[in-house]
């Protein structure tokens, strides 16, 4: 069993025990933790400034995926909880009534929906663990920490902006301002950005006239799933493969016309690619239609390429959770700090949301837990000498190690001229670093964590 | 010309078919880089850290790739007690033992009487990269050892049953079980003892004495 991530609070439990988060008191869904391994979660948060059209969009996808199993077939949709149901229940009561979703609050942002898609083509199953963000939030640090931890796991953010409305924007704000909020709150806690995904949705799509995205928006194949009770199908020839291809197409010329036609579009594509991020561009228009003055969502809208983000989304964040990660840690009589300090759970947790964690301890060739279970939180029972290399010997050449020593590990210089040299990050818990190893850190009292996962990862 | 049949122990160092024992033998005395894959496995607490502090002291470990004619004997596991390697047998499993003098002693006169092989024996095993680069270096280190004492080349000598380390073996009709076979590097262990006339060193307490030129190699027999 993989080691799973619980979806509130970003930790690992033993749900072996019971199927609740401790941090939060809160229930996780059994089928979460059952299908983990098979249905793997896709870390998403959305990010825009107030009424940009965020939780609409958020809206017309979740009834667009109720309603995919009809026309697509084999392919289904499931909510894993209470929440999601009941959340996505308003959504569909708010839509026949016509009254639009209200504006995300503070209140929900620290718990996401929760729902899986099963077999699209091309991309198999995977269950959408899914922050909607207030921009607000976004506006002070202290605001991101306490509500936002999520984003820190999140591989993939959707940037839901409104030309049209940015554009009226009274306070002149810019789509690099929102990076840079957004930029802020993750160099605050401390999460490096390479690799990450960013999607920029350009929302309401409808009030927009780009060169050509007007006839890309009308000409959606997928345009039938968003109506509700719709007997449509797939177009014959339908093909994702090409689907995925004009969307490629399509962003290439968004990110163009940013660039040139939208104010500080040039700073902010140059901003995005100077972190390390991947960034796309897509278009929607999720009512088809501008709301009326009161408001009002039209049931029978007319969704126009809803799905296009969570497209990319799934198509840009390939499964990591099977990438091998190996903690070592240093069980010898002088190795106490590092479970005073808790530094093998804390690190094993952040690991671990980044693929299959084995722990070991230092000397043990036998591993002390394996990916999903517990850490264990206390040293060995006999003390063992300091060698890592009968542990080294029988794993993957292809995994990331991080072994922490509170003392010289006998053999480690066996490995210096292997490709051990670049796949293993040595934490040393001792200030006279008499141990001589390319990669290494030295831990001081209150480091985080995070600080080595992320230069484990990044060993070039 | 000997033409030698491999196969691998359970820590993945070669042992080579003798025919007239009947059994595999270690190509070289048990290396410490071996040893370390026992001590990270046994739940047995005697092989703690301590224990192998106290090993180290008496002759220290060296990495693979800095093995050098001047401290090469460092690889080797040494200063263990018979009863000790008797307990790692165990681990390696049930087809291997200690050798008996005798079989020792045959070993080297057939292996003696043999040349090196001039090219790399084990290039076709399947070896891990640590342990190729360990028994490269050995076979290095260990030529210009027999060339500094000015001894011709034996494939005895390629195994390192002299200029090795004093092995272990287990005897019969002597005065006591354990006896040592071999001829160290003086260098590394001074002292007067050939192999060639078949009796071995009999070391006094073997049992509660660590002698820091003592290590040995195992055999596998088939059961």
């Amino acid at each position: 069993m993989p080691r799973v991530i619980c979806p509130f609070c970003l930790k690992t439990h033993d749900f072996s025990v019971a199927n609740v988060c401790t941090e939060y008191t809160e229930s996780v869904p059994a089928v979460y933790i059952r299908e983990y391994g098979k249905v793997p979660p896709l870390w998403l948060v959305t990010v825009g400034f107030s009424k940009h059209g965020k939780t609409t969009y958020l809206a017309a996808l979740t009834l667009m995926l109720e309603h995919i199993s009809p026309i697509w077939h084999n392919v289904y949709y499931r909510p894993l909880d209470t929440f999601t149901h009941q959340k996505i229940q308003e959504i569909h009561v708010e839509a026949e009534t016509g009254k639009m979703p209200g504006s995300t609050t503070r209140q929900e942002v620290s718990r996401p929906l929760l729902f899986s898609v099963y077999n699209l083509p091309e991309s198999g199953s995977r269950c959408l663990v899914m922050y909607d963000v207030a921009g607000e939030i976004f506006d002070s640090i202290e605001n991101v920490q306490n509500y936002v931890p999520s984003i820190r796991q999140v591989n993939t953010t959707w940037f839901l902006i409104s030309l049209d409305d940015l554009l009226k924007d009274k306070e002149g704000r810019t789509v690099t301002d929102l990076f840079n909020a957004y930029l802020s709150a993750m160099e605050s806690l401390r999460s490096d950005l390479k690799d990450r995904n960013l999607i920029v949705v350009f929302t309401k799509g409808d009030s927009l006239t780009i060169p050509g995205m007007r006839s890309y928006l009308m000409s959606d194949p997928l345009q039938g799933l968003t109506v509700p009770g719709a007997t449509a199908s797939i177009p014959q020839g339908f093909s994702m493969p090409e689907y995925l291809d004009r969307m490629r197409v399509i962003s290439d010329q968004l990110e163009e016309y940013t660039r040139y036609n939208v104010r500080g579009g040039s700073a902010f594509i140059n901003m995005v690619r100077a972190s390390g991020m991947n960034l796309v561009f897509s278009i929607t228009s999720a009512l088809g239609e501008n709301p009326t003055g009161d408001q009002r969502l039209n049931v029978h809208a007319n969704r126009y390429r809803v799905l296009d983000p969570f497209l990319w989304a799934i198509t840009l964040e390939k499964p990591i959770s099977s990438r091998p990660l190996y903690l070592i840690v240093d069980g010898s009589s002088t190795s106490q700090k590092i479970y005073e300090q808790k530094l093998n759970t804390s690190l094993s947790d952040i690991l671990a949301e980044h693929g299959n964690v084995t722990v070991f301890y230092l000397g043990q060739s036998r591993p002390a837990s394996q990916p999903g279970q517990q850490t264990p939180a206390i040293p060995p029972r006999i003390f063992k000498q300091r060698l890592v290399g009968p542990i080294l010997d029988e794993i993957s050449p292809s995994a990331r190690v991080m072994l922490v020593a509170a003392g010289r590990v006998l053999d480690l210089d066996d490995f210096y001229e292997t490709i051990w040299r670049d796949r293993l990050l040595l934490v040393t818990m001792d200030e006279d670093r008499n141990q001589l190893w390319p990669n290494s850190l030295v831990y001081r009292d209150g480091d985080d964590p995070v600080i080595f996962v992320d230069r484990l990862l990044n060993i070039e | 010309m000997f033409a030698p049949s491999f196969v691998l122990d359970p820590t993945g160092f070669p042992m080579v078919w003798i025919e007239q024992i009947d059994a595999y033998i270690h190509w070289y005395p048990v290396t410490k880089i071996q040893f370390e894959r026992f001590l990270c496995d046994t739940p047995d607490s005697h092989f703690d850290a301590a224990w192998y502090d106290e090993i180290n002291d008496l002759n220290p470990r060296v990495s693979p790739r800095n093995v050098r004619l001047d401290n090469y004997w460092q690889s080797f596991l040494t200063g263990i007690k018979p009863d000790e390697v008797e307990r790692y047998a165990r681990w390696c499993g049930m087809e291997y033992s200690i050798p008996r003098l005798n079989d020792w002693f045959t070993c080297y006169q057939i292996l003696k009487s043999e040349d090196p092989i001039d090219s790399d024996p084990v290039k076709d095993v399947d070896l891990s990269p640590r342990t190729k680069d360990l028994l490269r270096n050995l076979g290095q280190a260990s030529r210009s050892a027999l060339h500094e004492v000015g001894y011709d080349r034996s494939l005895a000598d390629q195994l390192l049953m002299r200029m090795g380390v004093m092995e272990w073996v287990e005897c019969q009709n002597q005065r006591s079980r354990w006896g040592g076979m071999g001829e160290t590097f003086p260098r590394f262990h001074g002292a007067l003892f050939t192999p060639d006339y078949g009796q071995p060193s009999i070391p006094n307490n073997p049992d509660e004495i660590r002698l820091p030129h003592y290590g040995f190699r195992l055999i596998r027999r088939r059961r």
